[in-house]
């Protein structure tokens, strides 16, 4: 589902990741791991394309990344659920509307996307929430309704950026509970972190890296 | 598609009362060009209509030979009235040009000279389309190569100088009216640009979610439509109680109004206009 081919993505600074191979299943979690500075955000943007990749070749779902001309990435980044450290909630919209968004970007009707959000906001058990904004609900909640507008279009893909950052271990432990159930729906789940207690126990793929390249 | 478009719609309802500040800056800009625009034409149609008014009075007066008879004068006189762009003509013997002279001199002219020795003669009214210097000009050539017509003349200096002042008040009016428009295009562009660099970080969360430009623009295009409209109907509103003051004072002071079928349309057109094109320059710079 996700496959990388000698990948080399570099930044002016020369920093970046380098000649980067793994493969990652549908319906498997695998955990990029490594200190700050690693590279394991970068491999994330390479593969939605925020970042260009000079060498190799970034295959996810069978289409080679590296061939989707400019003005379609738009359309490229919809069929991948995202979820960001900072989690990228818009202040201004409701948590109904925040999760909402991704399927009006994508044209979705809107009685399917009160039917989607709603379920997915019940999935979360963060339902009773739909109607606070971000800024009043904590930062736990902010990440699973970040994940939750990532689930809510049911992509292939998910990629999820540090998103245990700041939370407690309880909470942290919910969010990577939340992001292997996505597994059991077919999609293949590439969560960087650096919190290595936190996924030990789960027994999942890691994929280590170091000043941008992979450790065996 | 529908659903989107609503979604799209809505989301630049949104943006305008997310954004009131700007909002009512952009509407209160727009407001003030439409007013300048509005009272410019307003001064331009009256100016025109005084013009047209004034230049009613164009005419070209036609002296006859002296020593033509009466009959031979008005043979003359109805031969000039077949020329294209004579209206209308007033045929003026020794008793009225008398009368004329006494009218402006406050004298007899029998009893200074002892005898009438003005010459008959006619006053001919130009048709409207003809009142123009160079036309006149042709016309008054052409009456003066006529036998037995002695002198021909029209204020030709005059009706230079009003052409002139005219031509130059409405390059004038161009240049002003041009300037302010780019101005207000400017201001209200700045004025989303603003809105936009506030939104950077909600720009780039759209666009890592998968949305396109158009769907990142379309908003802020419908945000500036509507902060458009907001500006026009405040004119109007303005004009409005103008227009009834104006129409109070009409029997005190002569004005051409504007129509409001013309008004409001013009208004609502020309402001939405500039809020279309302040939003897409706007939009635009920063979404290159």
């Amino acid at each position: 589902m996700i496959d990388f081919k000698n990948v080399t993505a570099t930044f002016s600074d020369n920093a970046g990741i380098f000649d980067l191979t793994f493969h990652i299943e549908r319906g498997e979690i695998a955990f990029l791991m490594g200190p700050t500075g690693a590279g394991k955000s970068t491999v994330l943007r390479a593969i939605y394309k925020d970042i260009p990749v000079m060498k190799g070749r970034i295959i996810i779902d069978g289409v080679d990344t590296s061939k989707i001309k400019k003005r379609k990435i738009p359309f490229f980044r919809r069929s991948i659920g995202t979820i960001f450290q900072d989690f990228k909630l818009l202040d201004d919209r409701t948590v109904f509307e925040n999760v909402a968004l991704p399927l009006h970007i994508n044209g979705v009707p809107g009685k399917v996307i009160n039917r989607k959000v709603h379920e997915v906001l019940e999935r979360i058990g963060l339902l009773d929430l739909k109607k606070e904004r971000p800024t009043s609900i904590s930062g736990g909640e902010q990440q699973r309704i970040a994940i939750a507008r990532a689930l809510v279009k049911d992509p292939k893909v998910i990629l999820a950026d540090e998103p245990t950052g700041n939370l407690d271990l309880v909470t942290s432990d919910e969010i990577v509970d939340l992001l292997e159930s996505a597994t059991q729906g077919g999609a293949a789940v590439l969560m960087a972190t650096h919190n290595f207690p936190l996924i030990r126990p789960r027994h999942k793929r890691f994929i280590e890296l170091s000043g941008g390249r992979q450790l065996v | 598609m529908i659903s989107k478009a609503v979604f799209l719609v809505f989301e630049g309802f949104r943006a305008l009362v997310r954004a009131k500040v700007p909002a009512i800056i952009s509407s209160i800009t727009i407001f003030i060009t439409l007013m300048i625009f509005s009272i410019a034409y307003f001064g331009y149609i009256n100016l025109k209509g005084y013009s047209l008014e004034f230049r009613k009075q164009y005419r070209i007066d036609v002296f006859f030979d002296a020593s033509l008879d009466r009959d031979k004068c008005l043979d003359i006189f109805n031969s000039i009235l077949l020329i294209d762009g004579i209206e209308q003509g007033d045929f003026i013997d020794r008793e009225r040009a008398a009368k004329i002279f006494e009218r402006y001199f406050h004298k007899d002219v029998k009893e200074i000279v002892g005898t009438n020795p003005l010459p008959l003669g006619g006053k001919f009214e130009v048709a409207p389309e003809y009142r123009d210097v160079q036309i006149m000009s042709a016309i008054a050539d052409k009456i003066r190569l006529i036998n037995g017509v002695d002198l021909t003349v029209f204020q030709s200096g005059l009706i230079k100088k009003i052409d002139g002042f005219l031509d130059n008040l409405l390059t004038l009016a161009f240049i002003i009216g041009s300037a302010i428009l780019i101005v207000s295009i400017v201001m209200v562009s700045n004025t989303i640009r603003l809105t936009i660099h506030a939104k950077r970080g909600d720009i780039g969360t759209l666009r890592l979610l998968g949305a396109t430009d158009r769907f990142i623009k379309l908003p802020f295009i419908i945000e500036g439509l509507l902060q458009g409209l907001g500006g026009a109907l405040l004119s109007l509103g303005t004009l409005w109680v103008l227009y009834l003051l104006m129409q109070y004072l009409q029997g005190y002071l002569r004005t051409y109004l504007i129509s409001p079928e013309l008004l409001i349309p013009g208004n609502v057109i020309i402001g939405m206009a500039l809020g279309l094109i302040g939003s897409y320059r706007g939009i635009s710079k920063y979404l290159k």
